[in-house]
């Protein structure tokens, strides 16, 4: 009775996994192409230089939600005040935070409280006092009541006062020319209002003055697993979405936009532990309602480093995170579903991030669960099922290899042969456990999503950034032995890696 | 930021290991769904799957290979080259500082193709270097045939050596090569035609001048009025034209066809430059219809820090105007009208609805010296809109005029 169903399903899930394979090879292919071949040519120290001596650049606010980030908060700013461009503020939001976070500011840059016209243009929790630096005059600090980091976003865009802001998480650093970089993109496109830029895990990095000196693999596993994720999402998954217009997510680790285009549709939405793709789709939404000309790009070259869980907890916390915004995103945005009205986004991407993104943990997991039983049972040839999952790892390492592969072309690279032979291995064996432990976590978080609406959860931070501040440099990066100081809950970045 | 070398072959190889992968894999499915009749599993379907798997196998091995290969032989050449380029750049400097003229450097015997390090170091040197000693330079590369050789790729069909030649070109800022720059301004591909004008814009700022449209600055011109460039483009390559940009800046605003797309940038760029000599120009374009055009020319004036008196009336009414964004900049050029005219003007625009006018406003008016700042401070604790005081105390904060205790007490005050 149960043998058609089975067969059907079976065949649902082969085409299921051809058709994503085929899929993720095309962004690939695109990707490579059209990204850093044309990006590598175009984006010239030399049109970088000119962008500076013509002045031609458009000046950035950079917004920094932070809470309870007393750790890494100090390192952080002052990497962005190192920031090779000419004209930038950067605002920094205390979101009610518990811990020294506003503290060490105050210390640090000699901030003094001081009255503050700013605009009402998004609603958002009160704040409480406004202060400005005496030793940096371009950074100012808002300490707010607690309202999420969507609500810290929106306080810091009432306070912006430049055409460009870059939402940026208290937890990371940027290349000293990512802005630069970034910002370039928007005088050669007047229709473009928003940027994501390529995140990089810092765990293992040689860091001096704030910025990365050198790279060094980490010597965990499970954060050499997360290097080949993040090279995955955005070597190929975004640089192939951004090719055809469809890009869908912006990491709030690091992404620019237009200031009037997102005060346009709304700020960011206060609520969801998505607001970085909540705010991109939303931006799609809205002008492709209007018929307005937008463009929305991932460029592989603006880099942020963030700091990745070296601790399966904390992993486990994030990507359960990762996906219940996913899930809650498309769900906002569920009337786009195969709608026509917004062209390729609603008959493809969205679909896409529907069927291959939210739901795919539970069709891998049936997967298991078929070839399991049906291995047991005998409605499965055992032969057939050990040779049809080496296939998908196989292909799993292909692309994890091309992604990495991309990475051998950056000029901050992972310098030593052996970096390079670990990677390969790594994308071996992340398929042995690791990728059944994220797939049971999100599988996890597809059914927690109705109840566990905008819950963040805890994350453990070795304070990265702060070891990235120290003026004499030279400090490995999250050094397994190395233990946070405060294990302090925060609302960090969206570095969600997934395609 | 990225290494340059190797890339096109990597996209070639990642295209042969996909194209392979979608055959293999539209087998596969194929084969499954033929399976049906005969079972998933049967010999064929497990056959099919089975050579799926070694050509994945294959191309893994491919791909690692290659990445293992690449990453040994760019650190190699990383190494290398940066060595080379060091010895060469030494080279170059020298002859640079030679009393030979170009002249006879383009015209003496024995060339030969130059390494590529060499070819590096003397774009690089170009870019800085002016004058004798970069003529000097170009004619090390007319010497050793480089120039042909970056025009011949510039006809190329693969878009990865057409974009080195345009940027090596845009370095070398060689004259023989801007018309096969010019043209490239039509081509389909938008990147193209950005960094084409660009490099043409840079190596017209260094070609004698010769007036009328049959000059290389005409020829510019028109040819900018046809390229379909964003309006970002269009202005940084006129901001790279130097000293050259205000002939041509001139010319392009005589041009009796010119979009008001071109004519905004125009404007933006005789503002960024400080072409002061334009004001008038500029000033004529005050009373224009279109908001966008206005706006621009009040933003120029300011950058100018000049308003003609020709342009007063037209300022102090666009104080008025119904769109914002002309109000702003009206504001922000009224900081060059004489304090007696600006003040009154600038008063009641501390209270209008837009937050940037009122910005605009309060910060002109401390730039009008001890009355405009008096005028401020006098807002800041009586003006009856509390926005219109707490932008004044802000601006006074930000001139350093208010310390912050002081300007909480003015705020307690108010």
């Amino acid at each position: 009775m149960w043998s058609a169903p089975l067969t059907i399903y079976q065949y649902v899930l082969l085409v299921y996994f051809s058709g994503l394979n085929l899929l993720y090879a095309l962004f690939c292919c695109v990707g490579l192409r059209a990204l850093v071949i044309v990006f590598a040519r175009e984006f010239s120290q030399g049109s970088l230089r000119d962008l500076l001596e013509r002045d031609v650049y458009k000046p950035v606010s950079i917004l920094v939600p932070a809470y309870d980030e007393e750790v890494s908060i100090v390192g952080s700013v002052r990497s962005l005040l190192a920031l090779q461009f000419p004209e930038f503020e950067v605002i920094v939001v205390s979101d009610g935070s518990t811990d020294q976070t506003m503290g060490r500011l105050i210390e640090a840059f000699a901030l003094t409280e001081q009255p503050w016209a700013s605009r009402q243009d998004l609603p958002t929790a009160a704040v409480r006092r406004t202060f400005r630096s005496l030793t940096h005059p371009n950074l100012v600090v808002v300490d707010k009541e607690n309202g999420g980091k969507a609500d810290a976003l929106n306080a810091g865009l009432n306070l912006a006062r430049y055409p460009l802001f870059a939402a940026v998480d208290a937890d990371s650093m940027l290349d000293a020319e990512a802005i630069l970089r970034a910002t370039r993109l928007f005088v050669e496109d007047e229709t473009l209002v928003a940027v994501g830029g390529t995140i990089r895990p810092l765990n293992g990095a040689v860091v001096q003055d704030g910025r990365v000196t050198e790279l060094a693999m980490p010597k965990r596993w499970l954060e050499r697993f997360q290097i080949l994720e993040y090279a995955r999402a955005f070597f190929t998954g975004r640089a192939g979405w951004s090719h055809f217009k469809s890009l869908l997510i912006i990491s709030g680790a690091f992404g620019l936009f237009r200031r009037t285009a997102v005060l346009e549709a709304g700020g960011f939405l206060v609520g969801t532990v998505s607001e970085d793709m909540e705010l991109v789709v939303r931006l799609h939404k809205h002008f492709l309602r209007k018929g307005q000309p937008y463009n929305i790009r991932f460029t592989p070259d603006p880099i942020c480093w963030t700091e990745v869980p070296t601790d399966l907890k904390t992993l486990r916390r994030q990507r359960n995170r990762w996906h219940r915004g996913l899930c809650e995103t498309l769900w906002t945005h569920r009337d786009m579903l195969f709608n026509p009205r917004y062209g390729r986004l609603g008959m493809v991407a969205v679909p896409y991030f529907w069927f291959f993104e939210a739901l795919s943990p539970l069709v891998e997991v049936s997967g298991y669960v078929i070839v399991v039983v049906g291995s047991l049972t005998g409605f499965v040839s055992p032969r057939f099922a050990v040779l049809f999952v080496l296939l998908a790892v196989l292909y799993g390492m292909l692309l994890s290899q091309l992604a990495a592969g991309v990475e051998t072309f950056l000029s901050t690279r992972y310098p030593r042969m052996r970096d390079r032979i670990v990677l390969l291995v790594a994308a071996f064996i992340e398929f042995v456990g690791y990728r059944q432990f994220l797939v049971f976590e999100r599988t996890l978080a597809t059914f927690q999503v109705p109840f566990k609406k905008g819950q963040w959860g805890k994350m453990r931070r070795q304070g990265a950034t702060a070891a990235a501040a120290s003026v004499d440099g030279h400090e490995p990066v999250g050094d397994p032995t190395g233990e946070p100081k405060t294990p302090a809950p925060v609302c960090p970045g969206q570095n969600r890696p997934t395609r | 930021m990225w290494r340059r070398y190797g890339d096109a072959i990597y996209t070639l190889v990642t295209f042969a290991v996909f194209g392979f992968e979608t055959l293999a894999l539209g087998a596969l499915s194929i084969s499954f769904l033929l399976g049906s009749t005969t079972g998933i599993a049967s010999t064929p379907v497990e056959g099919v799957l089975l050579a799926t798997l070694t050509s994945t196998a294959s191309a893994l091995a491919l791909l690692g290979f290659f990445l293992l290969g690449y990453h040994f032989t760019s650190s190699l050449r990383d190494r290398w080259h940066a060595e080379q380029l060091d010895v060469w750049t030494e080279r170059w400097i020298g002859l640079a500082l030679e009393d030979t003229p170009a002249d006879e450097i383009a015209d003496s015997p024995t060339p030969r193709r130059l390494p590529r390090a060499a070819v590096d170091a003397v774009l690089s040197l170009l870019e800085v270097v002016k004058g004798e000693e970069g003529d000097r330079l170009k004619a090390v590369l007319a010497r050793h045939g480089v120039d042909r050789l970056l025009l011949r790729h510039l006809r190329s069909g693969h878009l990865t050596a057409r974009l080195d030649a345009i940027e090596s070109l845009g370095k070398a800022r060689l004259p023989q090569a801007f018309d096969a720059l010019l043209s490239l301004l039509e081509h389909p591909k938008p990147v193209v035609r950005r960094m084409a004008v660009r490099a043409a814009a840079g190596t017209l700022a260094t070609m004698t001048p010769e007036p009328g449209p049959e000059g290389p600055g005409g020829r510019f011109i028109q040819a900018l009025k046809g390229a379909s460039v964003q309006s970002g483009v269009a202005q940084e390559s006129l901001l790279l034209l130097e000293t050259r940009a205000g002939a041509v800046l001139r010319d392009l605003l005589a041009e009796p066809d010119l979009g008001d797309r071109l004519r905004w940038v125009v404007l933006e760029t005789i503002g960024r430059l400080g072409l002061a000599d334009m004001t008038e120009q500029v000033a004529a374009f005050t009373v224009h219809h279109d908001p966008e055009l206005r706006a621009a020319a009040f933003r120029a004036l300011h950058r100018l820090a000049a308003v003609p008196e020709g342009a007063q009336a037209s300022l102090l009414d666009s104080l008025e105007h119904e769109v914002d964004f002309v109000r702003v900049q009206a504001s922000h050029a009224a900081a060059f009208l004489p304090a007696e005219l600006a003040l009154p003007a600038l008063e009641p625009r501390l209270g209008d609805d837009s937050w940037w006018v009122r910005r605009a406003a309060a910060a002109s008016m401390a730039r009008l010296g001890d009355d405009g700042v008096a005028t401020v401070k006098r807002a800041a604790e009586i003006h009856p809109d509390q926005a219109a005081r707490d932008m004044a105390v802000q601006i006074l904060l930000e001139a350093g005029v208010l310390d912050p205790a002081a300007a909480r007490l003015v705020k307690g005050v108010a």
